[in-house]
């Protein structure tokens, strides 16, 4: 039986900013370069953890690959990788809400 | 209606979709494929040339939609793992991906390869006991007939007969064809997975083990040798502490020794005398390395100097030079700890099953000499066997003990310096 897509929840930091990246399509640097100037620096990804990473997603359904006119591999998500992505985004929503809540909290006293 | 057979249709994708292709140049029009069967379903219609992609995928059953939105593609039929599709357009935006069929194709080469191999292996041996025992003269052939009295058979025994002689003669075809099939299979497969490599993002040529780019003229090596400005170190081993390889290669580049090339086999490094150079060196190791294993980490800048021979339990070495900032081939250290505890699995693994069966070989062995000793006496022809199968052994479980020294050390690391 196949696993349920709240079973691969919460992602890792890598796993998300990979998704993330790949609202569009992109190439496996490409997805190094977008996810290193998102976050100002802050993530730089190791080709060798990309591509074990991109592995399991394709593994798990929620990537595809294609080839692009040059024939280089380009990456896309599945209609499972959009759902986890948005269960994913929701969730960070809510935890970046809950945590402004106790901030506000931490200010007062 | 036209039903035409292709036995070994998936061994050259490229070449059926071309052949598919011509078919329709001569008015034959795919409507029906049986991937099981072997079987390709055309209708005669007028001439077209029509442009065909046949892609392997075990999870979308059917073409998936975005290839179809585009109308770049049109799904003439699909089965459970393939679906057909017509181009619609000389040059497509994007390609449907052959890479499920290159990983299918590449672990039958494999399989078909080691069994090949092993097989070889047996007929040497069976051949070099024959061999011996023909030229000692312990061996003779005798010639003779049956006897053949009149003997009257009833019909059962005869019907009997003849199917023990189909079994018999169906049994002897397999074992005399099943070897021209694999070679066959081997060579075929060999040959069109460097195609659907290519096409599946595959830029780096290797020849045997080592990227063509590395390799140096052997004339120009001895040349520089003589010099003194290449050295060559070797390592037996290494392998199986890469980490501590790792930071001798890193030593090595920091004290003007550049790496410039390997062995063939890996067990050697070929250095040139230069500038002292930051270099990081990580060696990889992946169970299954696909077509854009090579690309995707040479794209970051990572140079390529080993890669194993067959795609399955892979090791690499890359190297990537730096000024302040140290690259890292895993960024975060679970990644790290995790690919380490693959390497120690699989190597540990692999040798403590090699080591125990040699362990019982030199015991086996050690036994039945043991036991003739008295009537034959010691001589060192005799006890070479035992003595190299428990070298063999020793060798084998000290090598798995330094790949899980190997993955101890790296878990213990929590932060990186």
């Amino acid at each position: 039986m196949a696993k349920s897509i709240e079973s691969y929840m919460p992602l890792s930091e890598t796993a998300y900013y990979i998704l993330l990246s790949l609202k569009i399509p992109r190439h496996g640097y490409g997805i190094i370069k977008y996810v290193d100037e998102l976050t100002n620096g802050r993530i730089v990804l190791g080709s060798g953890t990309i591509y074990t990473t991109l592995g399991k997603m394709k593994k798990s359904n929620f990537i595809t690959v294609y080839q692009d006119q040059d024939r280089k591999t380009i990456y896309i998500l599945t209609t499972k990788g959009k759902k986890l992505l948005e269960l994913e985004v929701d969730r960070i929503k809510k935890m970046y809400s809950d945590t402004l809540k106790v901030e506000g909290v931490l200010d007062e006293n | 209606m036209r039903i035409k057979w292709r036995l070994f249709w998936s061994y050259d994708v490229i070449k059926t979709q071309q052949w598919l292709s011509d078919q329709s140049k001569k008015g034959l029009l795919l409507v029906g494929f049986y991937p099981k069967l072997r079987i390709f379903k055309f209708k005669k219609t007028n001439q077209q040339s029509n442009q065909y992609m046949i892609i392997y995928d075990k999870k979308s059953n059917g073409c998936p939609n975005r290839y179809l939105i585009d109308q770049d593609y049109l799904e003439i039929t699909h089965t459970k793992n393939y679906y057909v599709l017509k181009q619609l357009k000389e040059n497509p935006q994007i390609y449907p991906s052959y890479e499920a069929f290159l990983n299918k194709n590449a672990k039958l080469k494999y399989i078909v390869g080691n069994i090949l191999l092993f097989a070889s292996f047996m007929y040497f041996m069976i051949f070099v006991i024959i061999l011996t025992s023909v030229l000692s003269g312990s061996f003779s052939f005798e010639w003779g007939g049956w006897d053949s009295p009149d003997i009257v058979y009833t019909t059962q025994e005869i019907i009997f007969g003849i199917i023990q002689a189909m079994i018999f003669y169906s049994i002897l075809l397999i074992i005399l064809f099943s070897p021209f099939w694999m070679i066959y299979t081997y060579l075929k497969l060999n040959k069109a997975n460097k195609t659907l490599e290519k096409l599946c993002g595959n830029t780096k040529t290797i020849k045997f083990t080592l990227p063509t780019d590395t390799i140096i003229d052997k004339n120009n090596l001895s040349f520089y040798k003589k010099q003194g400005q290449i050295i060559k170190k070797t390592k037996i081993g290494w392998f199986y502490s890469p980490d501590i390889a790792v930071k001798w290669l890193e030593k090595m580049e920091g004290e003007g020794f550049n790496l410039l090339s390997m062995s063939n086999l890996g067990n050697s490094f070929y250095f040139i005398k230069g500038k002292p150079k930051k270099v990081k060196y990580h060696v990889d190791f992946q169970i299954k390395k696909n077509a854009n294993y090579l690309s995707i980490n040479e794209e970051n800048g990572w140079k390529l100097f080993f890669t194993s021979l067959t795609r399955y339990f892979a090791i690499t070495v890359w190297s990537k030079e730096y000024k302040i900032d140290i690259p890292e081939f895993y960024s975060n250290i679970e990644d790290e700890r995790s690919h380490a505890k693959k390497f120690m699995i699989t190597y540990a693994s692999i040798y403590i099953f090699l080591g125990t069966l040699y362990a019982a070989v030199s015991v086996l062995f050690g036994y039945t000499i043991w036991t003739i000793i008295p009537d034959h006496g010691i001589d060192l022809l005799l006890l070479s066997i035992p003595i190299f199968f428990i070298l063999s052994t020793i060798l084998y479980f000290y090598y798995a003990y330094k790949v899980i020294r190997y993955y101890y050390r790296v878990k213990k690391i929590f932060f990186r310096n």
